[in-house]
């Protein structure tokens, strides 16, 4: 694997080969699977903050950052990234966060990383060191590259470093668990709470009925929404118990690190809306997997076993019209069900790279 | 010259030719800006859309699609003997789903009315551009419109799930979904806000969120413009919030004071506006926290909004500016340039400066939560020269933007107007990958010709006196 330690030994890998596959840190290593003739070309070493203007609310990091490191440095000011990147324990950089377009459960109140990545260079097809956006939260000038990047999985252009907006850190967090009695109540519950004022962080559900809240803001806030979500549960019909969990950690971390899906098995991002919850929860059932529904009903993540044709889960999501993407073990296609529109996708492909180097899967 | 009776077959009276019909699409918020299309085609369905572009890009004629023409930096000016697409007649409201949280709305429905539209179902349409009792959707998502509440909600793409998208090669597309996720590039990403260069919009899926329940605004004057960014800079750096901060100068006072009432504090040069917004527990652990903040903040008067009325007159005052600049001024430019928050204050100085060497007067006001400003530069049509000094002016203000590592445009686009200073922000190899994935797109450069790029001719439409265009008798300002 060659690692570029700058962006001209970067373009100049770019110049001398026919067809190169970029790899980050690899905690996402099923979206860089064996590429044949491909050169490898890592990111690790294309590292560092670039530059943190907290009073600006911007930060700018080579690709090769870790979320980790870009963690210390916002909370060391007070701040955080409000979309809630996954995988920073395995070591995920902000470049392959950036191609692999994930966000976590806290996405849901401010957004996700398409909403908060404001500038973007990349090395393109031809070797160019193209600038997209800019330095500050508000851009309207040229096309929104930095947002073409989100989710492009190395097939567009080598992301070189990246600029995100980040908000002041909440200074506190609580998580409630409302156990329903059904998977369909917790359903309704989670409309229901999707359609009141109260500012929610993140919201999860489970097939066993279990609904994960997660408030953030001031301390005097959160208590005040425990008050909220009793006086709640006496008007909607979704009886239940409602705690406060001790650790939230049990609850957050295993989506955060991975760890809801532990290896031999394979960790699955499914795109969904939430009136397909239901639908997809009979199927997801009876094929026997864990699975996990997070930002209000738009995301299922899966556990799929190791030993399982990844083609089986492949077809069930197509019958369902919904995407996905593989994160982890190894699979020859990465990308399942429905894709995105093909002719769309050949044109920024004949743009950006015309000659077919980058190798990834759209 | 090409021959229109296809599209008069097809269209019937929804073509327009005569002089007297077009008028009304020779413009639209630029009114210094105009030129005559050869026909305006009203669509009233994707296919309508479809064949026109198909007609233009067989014909090689150029054509935009236009809602209600209120772009402010030209977008929607037709192209001089181009094909104005009427969007206008496309206006349902096709779908409010409120398990999804969405709505599919068709291009020509005004923003105001998807608002009203999803308020009666217990949500919200979050992005508000000031022309929203006007504007279309389908021309935000052209233009990315923004609006006061950007720090904290984002622009009209941060609220865009999807489309169907005519390009300008004549494919129908479709971009991202229902979904708050994506999977893969993000395409819809990338069609939103490219000022329809790319093709245009036929069907647009939105997200809707909840209102929010509650508001707390304070209006805070000072005595310089320095001392009200410092404020603003103090409440971020506390780690609050707002859902919108803005700052009027004291020409822009003044304005709104005669124009509606506005009432503000005497002997201020400039006021700051700050809102809270959110859930009664979130606005009220944050209430005091921003009071604090602003009796530390060295403000001559400090106004606190306890009822809805108070708060009403607040906003009706920073809302009237620019129509109550139109009414000191017979014209004025609007700008729309973003600096670095902390250089707001320096900004305005040197606005202030540019303003006292030139004796073009300037109304500010800003969106100082994300360094959106907006000079009203006046000027006199009717007196040689004005339009040219005020031009100057514009200028000036655009390069000091670059100078402060800004953006030419926030929230109005490049369009007609900023076109030549697209490549003063980016450079050679990153102009190129624009031009690359616009021809991508649009082959034949028909779709918005003219928009966007520079024309590499180097002078921006009249910044040095008439365009070449306006020499040949093609295109007019009135």
């Amino acid at each position: 694997m060659l690692l570029p330690q700058s962006v001209e030994e970067l373009v100049a890998i770019v110049h001398d080969h026919d067809q190169i596959q970029i790899v980050g840190a690899r905690s996402k290593p099923a979206m860089t699977p064996p590429s044949g003739d491909a050169v490898r070309c890592g990111t690790t070493r294309l590292c560092g903050i670039i530059s943190h203007e907290p009073s600006e609310f911007l930060i700018t990091a080579w690709a090769g950052t870790t979320i980790a490191e870009l963690r210390d440095t916002l909370a060391s000011h007070g701040q955080y990234l409000p979309f809630d990147p996954p995988l920073a324990e395995p070591g995920a950089t902000i470049g392959g966060t950036v191609a692999a377009g994930l966000s976590g459960a806290g996405r849901l109140r401010f957004g996700g990383l398409r909403d908060f990545i404001v500038g973007v260079r990349i090395v393109d097809g031809l070797g160019n060191h193209v600038t997209g956006g800019g330095n500050v939260v508000k851009n309207a000038a040229g096309y929104d590259l930095p947002k073409l990047m989100v989710g492009s999985g190395g097939y567009l252009g080598a992301i070189t470093d990246v600029t995100l907006k980040v908000f002041p850190q909440p200074r506190s967090r609580i998580t409630f668990h409302w156990k329903c009695k059904s998977f369909a109540a917790a359903i309704a519950l989670q409309t229901s709470l999707s359609q009141s004022p109260i500012d929610i962080a993140a919201l999860d559900v489970e097939p066993n009925g279990s609904v994960w809240i997660r408030i953030e803001g001031e301390s005097t806030a959160t208590d005040g929404v425990r008050d909220r979500l009793i006086r709640l549960q006496r008007q909607i019909d979704a009886p239940g118990d409602v705690t406060i969990v001790a650790d939230a950690s049990d609850v957050w971390k295993p989506l955060d690190d991975g760890s809801f899906s532990p290896p031999p098995n394979r960790l699955v991002r499914a795109v969904i809306t939430p009136s397909k919850m239901c639908e997809i929860d009979r199927s997801l059932g009876e094929l026997c997997v864990d699975r996990r529904y997070s930002v209000a009903g738009n995301v299922v993540w899966i556990d799929w076993p190791g030993e399982r044709p990844i083609k089986m889960l492949d077809e069930c999501l197509l019958h369902h019209g919904a995407p996905a993407t593989v994160l982890t073990g190894t699979v020859p296609r990465y990308r399942l069900g429905v894709r995105g529109d093909r002719q769309m996708i050949a044109n920024v492909k004949t743009a950006l790279d015309p000659n077919h180097r980058f190798v990834g899967q759209p | 010259m090409s021959d229109l009776q296809t599209l008069g077959n097809r269209f019937g009276t929804r073509m327009m030719t005569s002089a007297a019909s077009i008028s009304a699409f020779q413009s639209d918020g630029v009114t210094a800006l105009s030129a005559r299309p050869r026909a305006v085609v009203v669509a009233t369905s994707e296919a309508d859309v479809a064949f026109v572009i198909r007609w233009c890009f067989e014909n090689e004629v150029p054509w935009v699609a236009r809602g209600s023409g209120t772009s402010l930096s030209g977008g929607s000016v037709p192209i001089a003997d181009g094909i104005v697409i009427a969007m206008n007649r496309m206006n349902a409201i096709l779908r409010m789903d409120t398990t999804n949280r969405i709505a599919v709305v068709q291009p020509g429905v005004i923003t105001a009315r998807l608002v009203r539209a999803a308020n009666d179902v217990g949500l919200h349409y979050a992005p508000d551009p000031s022309s929203q009792q006007v504007c279309t959707i389908g021309g935000n998502v052209a233009f990315n419109a923004g609006g006061a509440h950007c720090l904290k909600y984002g622009m009209t793409s941060n609220h865009v799930l999807g489309a169907r998208v005519v390009l300008g090669s004549g494919e129908i597309v479709e971009l991202g979904g229902e979904s708050l996720e994506n999977d893969g590039p993000d395409l819809m990403g990338l069609f939103c806000g490219s000022e329809g260069t790319m093709g245009v919009a036929t069907e647009i899926t939105v997200r809707l969120v909840v209102a929010p329940e509650t508001y707390f605004c304070v209006m805070a004057g000072y005595d310089t413009v320095e001392r009200a960014g410092e404020a603003v800079a103090t409440i971020i750096g506390a780690g609050l919030l707002p859902g919108a901060m803005e700052i009027m100068d004291a020409v822009a006072m003044k304005a709104a004071h005669e124009a509606v009432g506005a009432n503000y504090p005497s002997d201020c040069e400039a006021v700051l506006i700050v809102e809270l917004d959110g859930s009664h527990e979130s606005v009220g652990a944050q209430k005091p926290i921003l009071e604090s903040l602003f009796r530390q903040s060295g403000a001559v008067s400090i106004e606190v909004a306890r009822d809805a009325e108070t708060r009403q007159a607040i906003w009706t005052g920073r809302k009237s500016v620019f129509s109550a600049v139109g009414r000191i001024s017979p014209d004025f430019i609007v700008q729309d340039g973003v600096v670095p928050r902390g250089k707001l204050g320096f900004a305005l100085r040197r606005i202030n400066e540019i303003s006292k060497a030139s004796g073009v007067r300037i109304a500010n006001v800003f969106h100082a939560g994300d360094g959106n400003l907006h000079p009203l530069i006046m000027y006199d049509g009717r007196i040689d020269g004005a339009l040219h000094a005020a031009e100057l002016v514009a200028a000036e203000i655009i390069k000091l933007c670059i100078e402060l590592g800004g953006s030419i445009t926030g929230e109005h686009g490049v369009g007609l107007e900023k076109r030549e200073f697209l490549d003063q922000m980016y450079d050679p190899p990153s102009m190129d990958a624009l031009r690359r994935l616009r021809l991508s797109m649009d082959p034949k450069m028909l779709a918005n010709r003219g928009k966007m790029f520079p024309t590499g001719e180097g002078e921006p439409m009249g910044l040095y006196g008439l365009h070449p265009l306006e020499k040949a008798g093609v295109i007019t300002r009135v």
